[in-house]
């Protein structure tokens, strides 16, 4: 570690240290293109440091980006100019019990290094921690003891401090490919002396370059580094160097933020198109652009099928980027079958929220493209399986879309959308046909993949008995419709409800019961806006029902005596 | 009247009603487990009667359903898939429920192993000429237990196990020996009072046994027997018996000052020592037994729900009856899991155990070599492996089992399910061993399900004339504002 640092303090000393406490030299015109190809090994993996760049900025702000750096950049700026960052607020604290305890203001969001460096309550904390470690060392399973919220915090909060030190000390730059074999872990800028030391010195002069003011020096000095970690590499091939490139692209392209854009604009596009003044023209413009943000979505699923070399349906983040695919794919094969615009209405509407719901809370949905647990590799049946459910529960996104909007009609006025409604409930009834269908064979398809792999078709796991129940419920509501025991009203309002129990299935399991064999996808948060989504929701179906058996009790006699 | 029962269970109003009771009662289950754990889930749920009875309920309901369409027609086709389907995906269930073997494996490297363990535990009693076995099935401990007994022993006594406890925490104290077993050894309860902490600790040291023999209490060691050899630096107290039953002691404080003594056998109990510690510790004598046996008492664990909970512990109680028995008193002991005991029973001797239900394959695996593989960087394991010989009649056969790889053999599947972490790495591989015979039912009805599901919606829009009619018309209002 010494090493560097000398080696650091010796580069940057010849110039006249810019990094006076309260200014700071940053070029955020530059372009940071060739520096974030360099391959970096984070996280069991081997990644751009674009990439890495970017988890350690969402991790360390809580943001994307902070104050209009580009990550990559931040990054650089951290290690080349550490006084001015160590006195200046960057570092988040979410829970605002953490920053009672610690003394900060609650108000604030974000804190300096020095802040929290200094601070003796946090250092206790850590204390603490450290002796706990210690005393549990025989403990081999820890999935008995969860950790409080504002305790997991607390952790997170000293794993910041952490990074961001091993940062500036160049411990984080896990640049230094192993020499020879390629299992090994690659070692960080601070390894000893005689390791890597090309990166080292291409590394300093890339500091060098970012503290002064020629653009161009900087490109060739980030294309030395790049080279140089390449260089050294055991056995990089193209299709290596191809899969960092396509990530780099996918981080910069944002594909699913372009598709929710596209998809908005499309869902109104078709809510013209509808309407008295809409015609064949605005359905087409409709239709180009709901296929333009389809065409991203499905590029930017593929590439990131192709960066993790696996199908992304391991975490809710990519469930959710794929059943808002879904929920376009069945609209869209519902839409040929009827042309019924209004189905692409509602779709693109789901999708571009569901999206939407994907790029906004990075913190809570990790987006970050990680390794999978042993259980989850390598098999084809798991691919199977999940994919088969979750298109399941998109097609019942899309039922719960149209019934809501079949709702809106009732609210509406049931007597003067007699049509819409019966429209509606067709298509709304076709959704559920594929979403039964398509759960019915995933969950099965599930216990084949258990049995294929642990012996047990059926364990009532908690996943797999909610999307029985799930299951359970449409069924239910399918057979009711068939004798006719609810009507199209009823229909609309039980399709509604039933999706409760697939957000059980889905997100509940997961996030609220926190229990049972598919751990492996287990986290946490959310819970406030997904109870919150289901109030509404709730509150809606309330609110329409006592609308129509009001007026319906009313408007009876007087259509009889007429 | 028979018509009327038969188009009960044949009604819909049964199926929604059922169907809906089965989703509640999972639900519940589910967030039993959640609060709680697993097996207290099932016990409550899936592994009670009322629970199958609602499931049968459920069979009874669809193939009366399935028979009130006698006589089928080709139009029924996609209605029987699906019904029957889902009967017989029930019967399947049935089958592996009842006839299936569900248990696991545990196997070191170098070793060979045959004997399966199930979840249930049992008592096993050995006697002169017959070995029995009496189920305990687990329950959770806001059940209370009912006593279970065998009467049909060879000896005139009738063994009860009277108490059970789901998880136990073993309480270990010393008594005097009554039966001069050769393990009988001096045991010494102390109090530790005082320290930096000013804590007061109650323990025991007995030579009986090397972990009992030398304890940590903090910094300090406690020690009885041969006195050892000092550690710089620690404080350490050494008792060490004498043959004409005095008792020499030894101290040693970090700062190396020695006090030491001996104290004849009537001064022990109640005799207060200082060693000279930090922070002005005493030692008082409670407890001195020259020829002290363990005897280990049971009692409920503060940690009762999940992973980390202890396992169960069961009382176990021998009263003797027929003519001529009265004057003799019960015996009685108290079993962990996995304890063996030798009850003395009328000069006679049985034999008693507290074991996971176990069972012998047809056949033996000898575990070569256990491996775990990561990735890279990291310590998270990317997958795990298990190099095997499996040996039977026919000979040697090594094999690889791995995640999502196992191995057929005569009937039987094996699992890679887990390991036992070690250093400097793991050595020993956990399997989970299967044998299914409910498996092709449960997977003809899967498959029946979803032909029959897939055809009941489709069918409808094959026939051109019948399928109904597809709107096409646009219905501006329905986006209205």
């Amino acid at each position: 570690m010494k090493n560097f640092l000398t080696l650091l303090l010796i580069g940057l000393g010849s110039l006249s240290f810019a990094a006076a406490a309260d200014d700071v030299v940053s070029h955020k015109d530059w372009s940071y293109r060739e520096l974030g190809l360099t391959p970096i090994q984070s996280g069991g993996r081997i990644k751009p440091l674009d990439s890495f760049a970017r988890e350690t900025v969402l991790f360390e702000t809580g943001s994307r980006s902070f104050e209009g750096y580009e990550p990559i950049e931040l990054m650089l700026s951290w290690i080349a100019n550490p006084k001015y960052w160590e006195d200046h607020a960057f570092i988040q604290i979410q829970r605002e019990d953490v920053k009672r305890q610690l003394g900060f203001n609650e108000k604030q969001m974000r804190f300096t290094p020095r802040e929290i460096f200094e601070n003796f309550p946090l250092a206790q904390y850590a204390e603490s921690l450290n002796r706990k470690s210690q005393g549990a060392e025989t403990q081999t399973n820890p999935v008995g003891n969860q950790m409080n919220p504002r305790d997991q915090e607390l952790k997170r909060l000293l794993n910041r401090t952490g990074l961001f030190k091993s940062i500036i000390t160049g411990e984080a730059w896990l640049l230094i490919p192993p020499g020879g074999n390629s299992s090994q872990p690659w070692l960080s800028l601070a390894a000893p002396a005689n390791t890597g030391e090309l990166i080292k010195t291409q590394f300093v002069g890339l500091l060098k370059s970012y503290l002064g003011k020629d653009a161009g020096e900087f490109t060739s000095a980030s294309r030395l580094v790049r080279a140089a970690v390449e260089g050294e590499i055991p056995g990089y091939s193209e299709k290596l160097k191809n899969v960092v490139s396509s990530e780099l692209f996918f981080n910069r392209l944002h594909p699913f933020m372009w598709a929710w854009i596209l998809y908005l604009v499309a869902s109104f596009a078709f809510v013209f198109a509808i309407s008295e003044w809409g015609g064949v023209k605005s359905k087409r413009l409709a239709i180009t652009i709901m296929s333009a943000g389809l065409g991203l979505h499905v590029l930017g699923f593929a590439l990131r099928c192709y960066i993790a070399g696996r199908p992304p349906v391991t975490n809710m983040y990519e469930s959710i980027i794929w059943v808002s695919f879904g929920v376009m794919l069945f609209a869209s094969v519902i839409y040929v079958w009827t042309k019924q615009g209004v189905i692409l209405a509602v779709s693109c509407a789901l999708a571009a929220l569901g999206l939407i719901a994907g790029d906004s809370a990075p913190a809570m949905l990790d987006s970050s493209i990680q390794p999978l647990v042993p259980v989850l590799r390598s098999n084809y049946w798991l691919t199977i399986h999940v994919l088969t459910i979750t298109l399941g529960y998109a097609a019942f996104a899309l039922t719960l879309g149209l019934a809501n909007l079949t709702l809106f009609n009732y609210l509406k006025g049931s007597a003067t959308r007699k049509a819409a409604i019966m429209q509606l409930n067709q298509l709304t009834y076709r959704a559920m046909q594929f979403g039964v269908v398509l759960l019915a064979a995933g969950t099965i398809l599930g216990g084949i993949w258990a049995d294929y792999s642990w012996g047990r078709f059926w364990g009532w796991d908690p996943k797999e008995v909610w999307a029985l129940i799930a299951l359970l419920a449409y069924v239910v509501i399918l057979h009711a419709r068939f004798t006719n025991w609810i009507g199209q009203f009823g229909f609309a309002v039980w399709t509604v409800c039933s999706f409760l129990t697939v957000l059980m299935a889905w997100y509940g399991v997961n996030f609220v019961l926190g229990v049972g064999l598919h751990s492996y996808g287990f986290s946490a948060g959310g819970r406030g806006w997904v109870f919150g989504f289901v109030v509404l929701q709730l509150i809606y179906v309330g609110i329409v029902a006592v609308k129509e058996k009001f007026y319906r009790r009313v408007s009876a006699p007087l259509a009889a005596t007429s | 009247m028979q018509k009327k029962v038969v188009r009960f269970f044949a009604s819909l109003k049964l199926a929604v009603v059922t169907i809906l009771a089965l989703a509640i009662a999972l639900a519940a289950a589910t967030f039993l487990e959640s609060l709680y754990d697993t097996p207290t889930a099932q016990y409550f749920v899936y592994r009670s009667s009322w629970f199958h009875a609602l499931l049968a309920l459920f069979g009874v309901n669809i193939f009366s359903v399935a028979m009130s369409r006698l006589p089928w027609k080709w139009r029924h086709t996609s209605f029987l898939l699906a019904h029957l389907g889902i009967l017989i995906l029930l019967v399947g269930s049935w089958v592996t429920d009842r006839y299936g073997i569900d248990a696991t494996l545990r196997i070191s490297e170098g070793e060979t192993a045959s004997a399966i363990e199930f979840e249930n535990a049992s008592l096993i009693l050995s006697e002169k000429t017959k070995v029995e076995s009496l189920p305990v099935p687990w329950q959770p401990p806001s059940v209370k237990f009912k006593p279970v007994s065998v009467s049909a022993t060879e000896l005139p006594f009738r063994l009860t196990v009277d108490q059970y406890l789901s998880h136990a925490d073993a309480d270990i104290t010393f008594v005097p020996d009554t039966a001069s077993v050769p393990i009988a050894a001096p045991a010494l309860h102390l109090k530790m009072v005082g320290g930096p902490m000013g804590i007061s600790q109650d323990l025991w040291v007995w030579a009986g046994d090397p972990n009992w023999a030398k304890i940590q209490a903090g910094p300090s060691s406690l020690s009885i027997g041969a006195r050892p050899a000092p550690t710089a630096g620690r404080p350490q107290l050494a008792f060490t018996p004498q043959p004409d039953g005095s008792l020499k002691y030894w101290a040693k404080g970090s700062d190396e000052h020695v006090v030491e003594g001996n104290l004849k056998s009537n001064e022990i109990v109640g005799k207060l020592l200082e060693p000279g510690w930090k922070g002005g510790v005493h030692v008082t004598l409670l407890d001195w037994i020259p020829h002290a046996v363990s005897h280990t008492n049971y009692k409920l664990s503060r940690m009762l729900y999940g992973k980390e909970a202890p396992p169960s512990a069961i009382h176990v109680k021998a009263v003797p009856f027929g003519p001529g028995m009265e004057s003799i008193g019960p015996t009685e002991v108290w079993l962990g899991m996995g304890d063996r005991a030798t009850l003395h029973l009328e000069k006679q001797e049985m034999d008693i155990g507290y074991f996971p239900r176990r069972s012998i394959l047809p056949f033996s695996i000898k575990l070569d070599r256990f491996s775990v593989e990561h990735y890279e960087g990291t310590v998270d394991p990317s997958s795990y492996a298990s190099r095997v010989t499996v040996i039977d009649q026919g000979g040697q056969k090594p094999v690889t089992i791995s995640m999502n790889e196992p191995l057929d053999h005569q009937g039987y599947t094996l699992y890679q399910a887990s390991y036992e972490d070690g250093q400097p790495r793991p050595v020993t591989s956990i399997f989970a061993i299967n044998r299914d015979p409910g498996r092709i039912w449960k997977y003809l009805g899967s498959l029946l399900i979803v032909i029959g599901t897939f055809m009941l919606f489709a069918m409808k829009y094959w026939n051109k004339k019948k399928a109904p009619k597809i709107q096409t018309k646009i219905v501006p209002e329905a986006v209205r504002v």
